[in-house]
């Protein structure tokens, strides 16, 4: 007869830290650190703001769940962008939605410096990036915000569900097109 | 100009560089030819000075304009306590070893659980994040757009009559038992995205996602003369199992690469060592799951002499198979732990299996892959010496 006894601890899943926290405090613990980035990923994505709260909670839900039934998660960060990312497109595409939203319409430029010469010159830089970042396509836009978020070319890739040979070109693309807009 | 890199790189190459994408001799090379060539050097820092300025904008402008959440933030803990209050433990084929962070499970039960609390989260499958699944919109026990049922013996609904000759648990000779045995014999049940579940008639529903259309028809003949099985093959990306490469770790470069170096006489032994172990790890891992799942699923069903016996046979060719992988791997990595200052514990701890081959791949994975830890290389390795004497136990 088999003979198991309980499986390896959830909470020793997720991380190597030697820390005794439960996975659900794991779990919250990721939530608190990551769910602004997430949200603010969503809003980007076109989400409008509600939309995107609830699906960046639904997103470590998810997570939750799937640590729970013993899948392991070696790149928590990376999974819940994944699964953010679908969950929005989901969203996005479904028929019932009709709030897609420009998240850059309502940006405005502001001052960043009290100096008034630097102010000139740097308004005028980000009143160029700003456009220029609204005429990439939604790929280059997305890989980009994604690689802001530190997020290398191959978890960019599993995020989007692309090749990691596209997501450097779908970058250098969009970076040619900043710098064109901006310094040329 | 630099006889390494005759011409000068594209853009793409120079992005690559700078975001520490181009590894080996490629970065060599083009680091190098930015020595000599002032022009490419210019171009690279252009590019810099691009970056840098996205990043002040979407700072200091996107994101300081972006609307904060409408409302205050769901304290998760208390969904996660109601989850564990209300929703069953892991069952067979939910857990699936899913490497680099891609999970494939099937999490129905869940879904009911969710929407039954109130949740308002309906989960009706997560075979990979990255899939499209329906969420919000969706009903309870929906199924996405994207399945295709291939029933093998017609057990639809509404053919009640039929239901009734299958309505017993004692289905004879127990098909999920046979279904087991034909996945065991192509090797599908060590991982494979395959899973099924056994409703309370005994009707076994068998679901594979995101095979190619060769192992497609492999499963569906082995399954073909199996009364009482429902086959369905579901598309969607499987979970990934990438080749672990080195490359997976920042600038290619792992925590203790010099150290590793020394103990294995050089870069590429280290990743090829590397790469052994860590196959090694995985089949030893996709035996002690495939192990678990079996007694969790038969260790005390009724089953009749001859269901029994297939069950012994099918977990005897797992614990051998596992136990000649596991001999290996410590036949390997034993000199190794001997140079790092450390050995193959005497006596492991008295873990389960499945826990013994975990810790041991986490500890490969930290050592020999670059995953986090706060541990010294000797306490990793010791750790490791201790999960390699555990799965003995």
């Amino acid at each position: 007869m088999l003979s198991f006894e309980n499986s390896l601890p959830l909470q020793d899943v997720l991380t190597m830290t030697g820390k005794t926290l439960s996975l659900q405090e794991q779990v919250a613990q990721l939530y608190t650190e990551y769910r602004q980035d997430v949200y603010r990923y969503l809003i980007l994505l076109g989400l409008p703001a509600g939309q995107a709260q609830e699906t960046t909670q639904e997103a470590f839900m998810r997570m939750y769940v799937t640590l729970r039934n013993g899948t392991q998660i070696r790149h928590p960060r990376a999974w819940i962008f994944t699964v953010a990312h679908n969950l929005a497109l989901n969203v996005k595409q479904s028929e019932s939605n009709t709030h897609s939203l420009d998240p850059l319409a309502e940006i405005q430029i502001r001052d960043l410096t009290p100096d008034p010469e630097r102010q000139m010159i740097d308004n005028q830089r980000m009143e160029k990036l700003h456009h220029a970042l609204g005429g990439l396509s939604e790929q280059q836009r997305v890989c980009l915000l994604l690689r802001a978020e530190g997020f290398r070319y191959r978890e960019i890739a599993d995020i989007i569900g692309v090749g990691t040979s596209t997501v450097g070109e779908f970058l250098r693309r969009a970076i040619t097109r900043l710098r064109k807009t901006v310094y040329e | 100009m630099s006889k390494f890199y005759l011409q000068h790189p594209e853009d793409d190459q120079l992005l690559a560089f700078s975001d520490g994408e181009l590894q080996g001799l490629a970065a060599t090379r083009l680091r190098r030819h930015l020595k000599d060539c002032w022009r490419c050097r210019t171009q690279l820092e252009d590019l810099q000075a691009t970056v840098t300025g996205f990043m002040r904008y979407k700072e200091h402008v996107l994101e300081a304009q972006l609307p904060d959440p409408p409302a205050s933030w769901r304290n998760l803990k208390v969904e996660f306590e109601r989850i564990d209050r209300t929703v069953p433990a892991p069952r067979f084929g939910d857990r699936m070893v899913a490497r680099y962070g891609m999970p494939a499970v099937r999490v129905a039960s869940v879904a009911a659980v969710l929407a039954v609390t109130g949740l308002g989260y309906v989960i009706v499958r997560q075979p990979d994040p990255s899939a499209t699944v329906p969420t919000a919109a969706a009903g309870v026990g929906e199924q996405p757009s994207m399945v295709k049922s291939l029933p093998l013996t017609p057990l639809a609904a509404t053919q009640e009559k039929k239901d009734t000759v299958v309505a017993t648990d004692e289905l004879k000779g127990n098909p999920e038992v046979k279904v087991v045995a034909a996945l065991h014999k192509l090797g599908a049940d060590l991982g494979e995205p395959i899973e099924w579940t056994r409703d309370s008639r005994g009707r076994v529903t068998v679901t594979g996602t995101a095979l190619g259309g060769g192992r497609r028809n492999e499963i569906q003949a082995a399954l073909s003369g199996i009364t009482g099985v429902q086959l369905k093959f579901e598309e969607g990306r499987a979970a990934k199992n990438p080749a672990r490469s080195m490359s997976v770790v920042e600038g290619g470069r792992l925590p203790w690469q010099a150290e590793l170096e020394t103990a294995l006489g050089s870069k590429a032994a280290v990743e090829s060592f590397g790469n052994t172990v860590l196959d090694l790890s995985d089949a030893v891992v996709a035996r002690a799951h495939a192990l678990k799942n079996l007694d969790e699923r038969f260790a005390s069903a009724q089953l009749d002499p001859a269901g029994r016996a297939q069950v012994d046979a099918i977990a005897e060719n797992h614990r051998a198979e596992m136990a000649k992988s596991a001999a290996d791997l410590k036949r390997r990595v034993s000199p190794i732990l001997a140079k790092l200052g450390t050995a193959v514990s005497a006596s492991g701890s008295k873990w389960p299996l499945l826990t013994a081959a975990q810790q041991t791949d986490q500890w490969l994975n930290v050592i020999f892959a670059g995953a986090a830890t706060d541990r010294t290389l000797e306490q990793a390795a010791s750790e490791l010496g201790r999960a390699l004497a555990s799965l003995e136990n």
